[in-house]
């Protein structure tokens, strides 16, 4: 038994020593294998990790060339050194995307905010207004693409006019307006046969008398309300900007001008915004609007308003040679709407001319019949001539010179005439979306009986579209 | 004579329509064109884009 395990421990210890050789030259050749086959992988990975880096390049140059005006993307913070073990994704995330790649939604809005000077022939005060001219608001504006012809949109915008230029006066200098107004709140369908809009905004007579390439209309443009309508002229034999009258019951005049306010029942005398307009059509409203395709650079418009007002406009706008050109007339029965009540019907239109040079002038005019023999009726004439010059301060930029004249006829009484002289000038930062605007205005309002005195205005101020 | 004025302006009207081209107008009271302060060259934030 003994024997039998020594010989077979000996046999076990032959095997041993024979096989070891071979089994030591079977591992290196498996090591060199091995090493091989990880030279081969690491090719392998260099050549994979370039490739990504090209795809990723690739990727970011299409994403810069999709974003809005080239613009790149905003990049990703770098992480600080020994965070970067976590690659990095090739294109940083965006906020916010839609799985429908056919629409957007789009952010805008301006604040325009200015001190209006007036003297009204007895005093003289500074106001801080909102420039109701181009008042300050915000935008949001959505689109989408429903086929190769078809686009659907959204509009909301809304404007925030605290102490609005068409609105302070004398008596009201501070704490007018400051909420949110409606401007535009529609929705719209876009095709070759047209467009078609319903809800609150522009009627299709909205803006024909305000046709301007003047470069100046954030100073001053046809629709004088905007620029100082709520002040009242002075009545020169009474030196008072009001009626003191007598309140309810026994209550005696006050001596004082507090309209609507008090026993009293003081009443402002007429105001710029009575004694001087545009007669633009049917302003902003809650309608259905249709808007022709444009055709020989004509486009038609009409629509229907709540309440039963209509209107039908012609816009036409078109570069020839040297020469910019803008023109709109329209037709409206506003005789349904309560703001418009002694109003029958009106017509009334505008054009404006821009050379190549800078030279302008701009031209608008209108006139509305009353309902009754004792309604007024308005009419009225603009005109404006200016010169726009383009870098002349600096580079990227204009500078609109323009003088303009009003007259308006019957705004608020028969046998009314108001005359208003103006000079505006405009620089516009075009990099910046900033207009630096000043404009001096003059008003006269001569009525059969009566004598008011003459108003004066300065507003100076800046737009900046955010 | 009347008559051959107006001729020649209807044909002068006519030839200046053939050479008309597009015109963008934007009305005066509106947000301007172009850039912003904030938004940069395109004038508005795009927020919803795939």
């Amino acid at each position: 038994m003994r024997i039998s395990l020594i010989r077979c421990m000996a046999a076990a210890a032959m095997t041993i020593a024979l096989t070891a050789p071979v089994t030591g030259r079977a591992q290196e050749s498996e090591i060199q294998q091995l090493r091989a086959l990880i030279k081969q992988q690491q090719a392998q990975i260099d050549a994979m990790s370039k490739k990504l880096e090209s795809i990723a390049a690739r990727s970011e140059q299409a994403s810069i060339a999709a974003s809005p005006a080239g613009q790149p993307t905003p990049q990703v913070k770098a992480e600080p050194a020994g965070a970067s073990q976590k690659a990095a994704p090739a294109t940083p995330p965006k906020m916010i995307a839609s799985e429908n790649e056919n629409v957007s939604l789009a952010i805008s809005g301006q604040v325009n905010r200015a001190l209006l000077y007036v003297d009204d022939g007895d005093k003289q005060d500074i106001y801080n207004v909102d420039n109701d001219q181009s008042s300050t608001r915000i935008r949001l504006a959505g689109k989408a693409k429903l086929s190769e012809q078809w686009t659907a949109g959204t509009m909301i915008e809304m404007d925030v006019r605290s102490n609005t230029s068409s609105a302070v006066n004398q008596s009201t200098d501070n704490g007018v307006g400051g909420t949110f107004g409606e401007r535009k709140l529609e929705l719209f369908f876009e095709g070759p046969v047209g467009k078609v809009s319903l809800g609150q905004g522009d009627t299709a007579s909205n803006t024909t008398s305000e046709v301007d390439l003047s470069g100046t209309n954030v100073a001053g443009y046809s629709n004088i309300n905007e620029y100082s309508g709520g002040f009242a002229f002075v009545n020169s034999l009474t030196n008072r900007f009001c009626t003191d009258v007598a309140g309810p019951g026994a209550l005696p005049a006050d001596g004082l001008c507090t309209p609507g306010q008090g026993a009293s029942l003081d009443t402002l005398n007429t105001r710029i915004g009575q004694a001087f307009f545009n007669l633009d059509g049917l302003s902003r409203d809650d309608r259905i609007r249709y808007d022709t395709p444009k055709f020989m650079n004509f486009m038609a418009s009409t629509s229907y308003v709540a309440g039963g007002a209509s209107d039908v406009a012609l816009y036409y706008a078109a570069e020839i040679n040297a020469f910019k050109i803008a023109a709109a007339i329209a037709y409206a029965d506003p005789s349904s709407l309560t703001a418009r009540t002694g109003i029958d019907t009106q017509f009334n239109g505008s054009a404006s001319i821009l050379h190549s040079s800078g030279a302008n002038i701009t031209f608008a005019a209108g006139a509305a019949d009353g309902k009754t023999p004792a309604s007024v009726d308005p009419d009225f004439y603009y005109v404006k001539a200016g010169w726009l010059f383009k870098d002349l301060l600096s580079p990227k930029t204009k500078t609109g010179f323009a003088i303009d004249y009003n007259n308006s006829n019957e705004g608020a009484v028969i046998g009314d005439e108001g005359d208003m002289y103006g000079v505006s000038a405009v620089h516009t930062l075009s990099d910046y979306g900033t207009d630096l605007f000043t404009t001096y205005r003059h008003f006269e309002l001569d009525r059969i009986g009566v004598n008011f005195d003459d108003i004066d205005s300065v507003m100076t101020g800046a737009r900046i579209k955010f | 004579m009347k008559s051959r004025i107006a001729m020649l302006l209807l044909a002068a009207g006519m030839l200046s329509a053939c050479a008309a081209k597009p015109l963008d107008y934007h009305a005066p009271g509106e947000i301007p064109n172009g850039g912003g302060l904030i938004t940069g060259k395109d004038g508005e934030f795009v927020i919803l884009r795939k």
